[in-house]
């Protein structure tokens, strides 16, 4: 088990890096939007630390990022931290509740349902605050589904990698210990 | 491969309230086979020089070249570059991520286009010649591993490619007295097999039994460069620097100081040894 | 460090600079409102008069407020046409499989895009006039009430001050990290999609593990000095608001109140 001083300090790193992050991708082209690098420690935050660290990493993480670096710019921000918030709360809730005694398993299903809630909520917030409820179905599946598309094979690839190496590294408690 | 830097400076921050030179018109001539050492304080230039022979920094003046062609040209294969000349950094242990040793050390081999029993034989030999065995870990995770044994994980990663020039960055901060010993004689092997050897160091000690030829950087600008030797004969200098000379180099000069005859000569412990007995020697014939 | 994003702060002595950094905080979050509930040409003149009038205080170079909407005209220009030819109007001017283009809309995208350039254009001007420590600790502030409704706020405040701290660190372990990458041969500007996300592992995974080891350290420390979170710590004097802060919050209020009723 983790302190709550470590699971903190652990969300203010992650937090950090939603910062950090996207600055090393910014030489590529629209990286931000195919890549998707300011999820990844935020879906980290909910997978290791729990529902509502991932809830305060979504929140804070992006709130930084537009602080420091302007990006995103501060119109985005809101639905931004709606759908980031709902990411890190949605798959630490679902790792606290599936438990199948195979790591990878758990962290496959938190994370897919994860970011279908968070596109759900997402496409909804955006659909009521921006759009007036005009905003359309197509338009929610392409910006959600479609560009996204490779940062959500690699979040898929690259998350349970992530967890094993820091187990591997004993920075983190094993899930199911031998 | 011979290295030459003409004319070559470097600014930080460009456009910004921080611009920062970092380095002023350096020529610089590194012949196939050296071992070069490279001083200076921290803020100097050292590793903007080295990142720029990489190929990971570009000049914002002047030429890098690197066996005759602009490594900065267009069209100039940096990849193959990657494959010729390996840089080992500060505590390299950090830049390990792969699940097996084996696939982390042949992760610089990926573009290579070798076969995979090329390969393999490379990551076996690369591995072995680190002390490792290479069927015993070749599975095992390298992130299980002690802080030692990583660091000799990530030197086997940059070894691996065979490269004919090896760039290293305080390669011996951190590391144990004996580990220490074992990867200097690792890299002096190699550069007696004809690889170039170019090593940023504050260890005047391992510079003065290694380096055949020092480069001193102050604020930006190549103040000194000369054989091993020459260099560390102007001691007022280095120190004025705050710099220092190597420990046996610092002796014969403190003997010298005070009045006695002792050759000036000395950079290694080996010199020094040798200038002993045989001090003791025309002691014993008088 | 000195190669970190500087962030947009522009240092000056202007009455937006002195404003109350949670007064400024509070008013864009007024002025969000504003502009939601926003639909009518009048009403956007007068968020246009205000914006104006901002921007004349502030003393911020035109340049600066309008570069990151300049710089992103390609994103107006998708919002534009997606609410443009994705909107399902009764009278389309030309419609073929799911796409519809009609007049409403079109002034359906005009009226997205204005209102996000509107908010850059304002956020802009928060970010350009308060620095990003202000900010956060007008968000502390902002926060705190949050305590008596039972959320933990001293945990959010340890939080975000540990971040802050961590972000010029971690920028210089990623720039370390995706050097020593760059020289074994990873390629991160690749022209080939697949190349790049492969490329990501190299440099993410390192940096993970690095920035963890550095929490496991912070943790380790705080926990032996003592640190819990829930502690009552010492408070630090509150500065109260001035006359000019409260006259700002009603000028904003004011604007939200004429947008909803007046227009």
């Amino acid at each position: 088990m983790m302190t709550t001083v470590k699971k903190a300090i652990i969300t203010a790193v992650c937090a950090a890096l939603c910062v950090v992050l996207p600055t090393a991708f910014h030489a590529v082209p629209n990286a931000g939007s195919i890549f998707l690098p300011m999820h990844i420690p935020v879906l980290l935050a909910g997978l290791i630390c729990g529902w509502s660290y991932g809830l305060i990493c979504g929140l804070i993480g992006p709130l930084l990022s537009t602080l420091f670096t302007g990006m995103p710019p501060m119109a985005y921000l809101p639905s931004m931290l709606i759908e980031l918030a709902v990411y890190g709360a949605a798959t630490g809730l679902l790792m606290s509740l599936v438990h199948t005694r195979e790591i990878y398993t758990d962290l496959y299903i938190s994370l897919i349902g994860g970011m279908l809630i968070g596109r759900i909520v997402a496409g909804l917030s955006r659909a009521l605050i921006f759009a007036g409820g005009s905003y359309s179905m197509a338009a929610w599946a392409t910006s959600y589904f479609a560009t996204a598309l490779p940062g959500i094979v690699i979040q898929l690839v690259l998350l349970p990698s992530i967890v094993f190496a820091l187990e591997r590294a004993r920075l983190i408690p094993m899930r199911y210990p031998q | 491969m011979p290295i030459v830097l003409e004319n070559v400076s470097f600014t930080y921050g460009t456009g910004t309230p921080f611009e920062t030179v970092a380095l002023r018109e350096i020529d610089l001539r590194i012949a196939d086979g050296e071992f070069v050492g490279v001083m200076g304080h921290t803020g100097c230039g050292k590793s903007t020089l080295i990142q720029l022979m990489a190929g990971l920094l570009t000049p914002a003046h002047g030429k890098v070249m690197i066996d005759g062609a602009d490594i900065n040209g267009k069209g100039y294969p940096l990849a193959n570059l990657r494959q010729r000349l390996s840089i080992i950094f500060q505590y390299p242990e950090c830049q390990i991520f792969e699940t097996t040793m084996e696939k982390d050390v042949a992760f610089g081999l990926k573009h290579s286009g070798l076969s995979a029993p090329e390969i393999q034989a490379k990551v076996c030999r690369a591995l072995e010649s680190v002390g490792f065995s290479f069927e015993e870990i070749r599975s095992l995770s390298p992130l299980e591993l002690s802080g030692g044994e990583k660091r000799r994980v990530a030197i086997a990663g940059a070894l691996v490619t065979e490269p004919q020039i090896l760039i290293l960055d305080e390669p011996v901060a951190g590391i144990d007295p004996v580990g220490r010993g074992d990867f200097l004689k690792l890299v002096s092997g190699l550069n007696r097999n004809g690889v170039t050897v170019l090593m940023v160091s504050h260890n005047t000690d391992v510079l003065g039994d290694y380096a055949e030829r020092i480069l001193v950087l102050d604020q930006g600008r190549l103040i000194m460069d000369g054989p091993t030797r020459s260099v560390f004969s102007d001691v007022e200098k280095l120190e004025k620097l705050r710099l220092g000379v190597c420990r046996p180099r610092k002796i014969a000069h403190l003997l010298k100081e005070r009045g006695v005859q002792f050759p000036q000569d000395i950079v290694s412990y080996e010199d020094l040894l040798k200038a002993v007995i045989k001090s003791r020697k025309s002691v014993a014939v008088s | 460090m000195s190669r970190l994003p500087a962030g947009m702060y522009l240092p000056g002595a202007s009455c937006l600079h002195r404003l109350d950094p949670l007064v400024k905080l509070v008013g864009f979050v007024i002025f969000i409102a504003a502009v939601i509930v926003t639909d009518s040409v009048w009403g956007y003149a007068l968020l246009a008069v205000f914006i104006g009038g901002l921007i004349v205080l502030s003393g911020i170079p035109l340049n600066t407020i309008f570069g990151p909407v300049r710089r992103t005209y390609l994103f107006f220009l998708t919002i534009f046409f997606m609410n443009g030819f994705f909107f399902s109007a009764a009278d389309p001017l030309w419609s073929r499989w799911f796409f519809c283009l009609s007049w409403a809309g079109m002034i359906q995208g005009a009226n997205v895009v204005l209102r996000l350039i509107i908010l850059i254009i304002a956020g802009g001007i928060l970010t350009a006039t308060t620095s990003p420590m202000e900010i956060t600790a007008a968000l502390r502030r902002l926060l705190k009430p949050l305590g008596y409704v039972g959320i933990p706020v001293d945990i959010l405040s340890l939080i975000i001050s540990v971040a802050i701290q961590f972000i010029p660190v971690l920028f210089e372990e990623v720039e370390t990290i995706r050097k020593a990458q760059t020289a074994r041969g990873a390629r991160f500007d690749s022209a080939r999609l697949r190349e790049r996300a492969e490329s990501m592992f190299p440099l993410v995974i390192p940096v993970f593990l690095a920035a963890f080891r550095r929490a496991d350290e912070l943790a380790l420390a705080m926990e032996a000095r003592g640190y819990r979170c829930g502690k009552k710590r010492s408070e630090v004097a509150k500065n109260s608001l001035h006359l000019w802060d409260i006259g700002a919050l009603f000028i904003v209020l004011g604007v939200l109140m004429v947008q909803i009723f007046v227009f």
